[in-house]
């Protein structure tokens, strides 16, 4: 009886039931829209950040940081186990470490930068993408102005402390040190430099996760300070700073935008149900005078609940993975097109819409099982 | 015993325009088989008084009493199951819900898997074998009347309850009406009938009148 009722007052209405179906899918396409929007905001911006370089540098606690900040490196050195020990804690405050080993060379005939520097190390369930390309053995990575003192270019080899070495890649021009740095992988620096097993950096990133109101640098120096005594830390405040502004940034644009739209739908299709139960009240006071129980009541209203969300989710879907997949590729354009429409989110909103629209009819069906009876004799 | 009998029912509102007394001691009672039409001025409180006997409104004073028992007494449960089983009830302006066919308005009334097949029966026991599926809007109102008697009469209640029946319908329409209720009387059932038309008096076996609150036999 519910069933056969539900559907011919549907038919009935159809525009009322449109209206809500429509809310509903607006309200649902919205909140997918903006959450692949986010998402797509948070891979650019991790894309656009990973130029940007690390943030954190941890070198040996004995180190005077004034010869770091002076010369670019320091002479102290650390045992390279310090970056495995650090990088094996599940920690919160760090990621993406690598062991490095800078000192001085010689290279066609003046002075240069040799850094070693290890493959990217993350604590346990936090792996990523890694930041810098890797060094594969027998090769290295040049600055511009020591490739074009060498002149060499990349595929070309070179001869460093005896040993002929292939250039894998030649970084653009940087306007800093980097461009009179030669990568190798760490053991070899290890070796040209004569100083095995030792590393006198480990670069790192914060882990982007802190809220405004927390102290990155304290909070990595109690961290570390910890774990490894033998380091300390020194932070790049202006990039961290602008890392975590970033993304906090997006963060919040999500967590205010969708709830507003949740809420503002939910209230429209409380409205709506409303409106549908007071334009019905003669109906309802009839079914009551007929004896029909609560229960029948609210299944007249729930049902319609039920069927506008599971309705509006539906096409709130279809229209989000129609638009998403389009703005997202136009606004994003380095990550935009590797863009994979979330389903199990979608599938996640065709269960819960009807479970709020439901909830957004609790008020109209506590207004139609209270419905007094008597209301059929007095509304003549 | 008397299958309804109402006592000392007394009923008043106030509002802003001042106050009303439309049941000041109200007594009746009904047998069973037994048709009461009451009549009386509009706004003299006739609706009000079916309301009371339906159980429908909280009374200052008085009870009602269906087959000795307390109707304001009754729980929810057995109150839905007294307007469900033994009581039907006759609207002015039909009350058909409006996206249903006449069929399966009648089957509002009734429970279980043969609801159709009995809506049907009552239906045609009604002179509408051909219109089962047809929607109120195409109705004239004597038929749609015809279909609220029908869900009324689906469950063979003991009691039926009308307010203004004839109100809205044509002479013809009415002496169906009446043909109706005088037929469900035939088999044991009673009637209240509140109503201002003369017509209704034909097929009462008491007519009484409420008037400044009061009930009194007419005939």
């Amino acid at each position: 009886m519910v069933l056969r009722t539900l559907f011919r007052e549907i038919l009935h209405r159809p525009f009322s039931f449109l209206l809500g179906v429509v809310w509903t899918a607006l309200a649902v396409a919205t909140c997918l829209v903006i959450t692949a929007l986010h998402e797509s905001a948070v891979n650019e911006t991790t894309r656009v950040q990973r130029d940007i370089g690390f943030n954190l540098r941890i070198i040996p606690a004995a180190a005077d940081a004034d010869q770091l900040l002076l010369n670019g490196y320091v002479e102290e050195t650390m045992p390279e186990q310090v970056a495995t020990l650090l990088a094996d804690r599940k920690t919160i405050a760090y990621n993406h470490l690598v062991a490095t080993l800078h000192g001085p060379v010689e290279l066609g005939g003046r002075p240069a930068i040799l850094t070693g520097i290890s493959p990217t190390m993350f604590p346990p369930g936090s792996k990523k993408p890694p930041m810098s390309p890797a060094i594969e053995e027998g090769t290295a990575h040049l600055g511009s102005q020591l490739a074009a003192r060498l002149g060499v270019e990349k595929g070309d080899r070179f001869t460093l402390g005896g040993r002929s070495i292939e250039v894998a890649r030649v970084a653009p021009e940087s306007g800093t040190q980097d461009d009179l740095r030669a990568w190798v992988p760490l053991a070899l620096a290890q070796e040209i430099l004569d100083k095995p097993s030792a590393i006198n950096e480990i670069q790192a990133i914060d882990c982007l996760c802190l809220t405004p109101d927390e102290n990155p640098r304290e909070l990595l120096r109690a961290e570390i300070s910890g774990v490894a005594p033998e380091a300390q830390v020194v932070m790049l405040e202006k990039i961290a700073t602008a890392r975590a502004r970033q993304r906090q940034m997006i963060g919040k644009l999500a967590r205010v935008a969708i709830p507003t739209v949740v809420v503002v739908g939910a209230a429209g299709i409380a409205v709506l149900s409303w409106l549908n139960v007071r334009g019905r009240s003669a109906e309802i006071g009839l079914l009551r005078v007929l004896g029909h129980s609560s229960v029948t009541i609210g299944g007249l209203v729930f049902g319609k609940a039920i069927f506008v969300g599971f309705a509006g989710a539906a096409l709130g879907i279809a229209l989000a993975q129609g638009f998403a997949g389009e703005w997202v590729a136009d606004l994003f354009p380095m990550t935009g097109g590797k863009f994979e429409f979330d389903w199990q989110l979608a599938w996640r909103a065709l269960g819960l819409a009807p479970l709020l629209t439901c909830i957004a009819a609790a008020m109209a069906v506590s207004l139609a099982v209270s419905q007094d009876p008597a209301v059929v004799l007095r509304d003549q | 015993m008397d299958l309804l009998v109402a006592h000392d029912l007394r009923k008043s509102y106030h509002t802003r325009r001042g106050s009303a007394e439309p049941l000041c001691g109200v007594d009746l009672s009904l047998s069973k088989s037994q048709c009461v039409v009451v009549t009386g001025p509009s706004g003299s409180g006739k609706t009000t008084l079916l309301l009371a006997l339906a159980g429908m409104l909280r009374l200052d004073d008085g009870k009602v009493e269906f087959e000795g028992n307390r109707v304001d007494q009754f729980s929810h449960k057995a109150r839905r199951h007294w307007w469900r089983r033994r009581v039907g009830f006759v609207f002015q302006s039909f009350h058909l819900v409006p996206y249903l066919s006449a069929t399966d308005n009648v089957a509002l009334a009734i429970d279980g898997p043969g609801r159709r097949r009995r809506a049907h029966e009552v239906l045609a026991g009604v002179g509408l074998s051909d219109r089962y599926e047809a929607k109120p809007i195409t109705l004239s109102a004597g038929e749609q009347q015809r279909v609220a008697i029908a869900r009324a009469m689906a469950n063979n209640p003991d009691l039926l309850l009308a307010d203004e029946p004839t109100g809205n319908l044509d002479t013809a329409s009415s002496d169906e009406v009446y043909r109706l209720f005088q037929e469900f009387q035939h088999r044991g059932g009673s009637l209240v009938i509140v109503s201002h038309q003369q017509a209704t008096r034909t097929i009462a076996d008491r007519v009484l009148e409420l008037d400044q609150g009061k009930l009194n036999t007419v005939a």
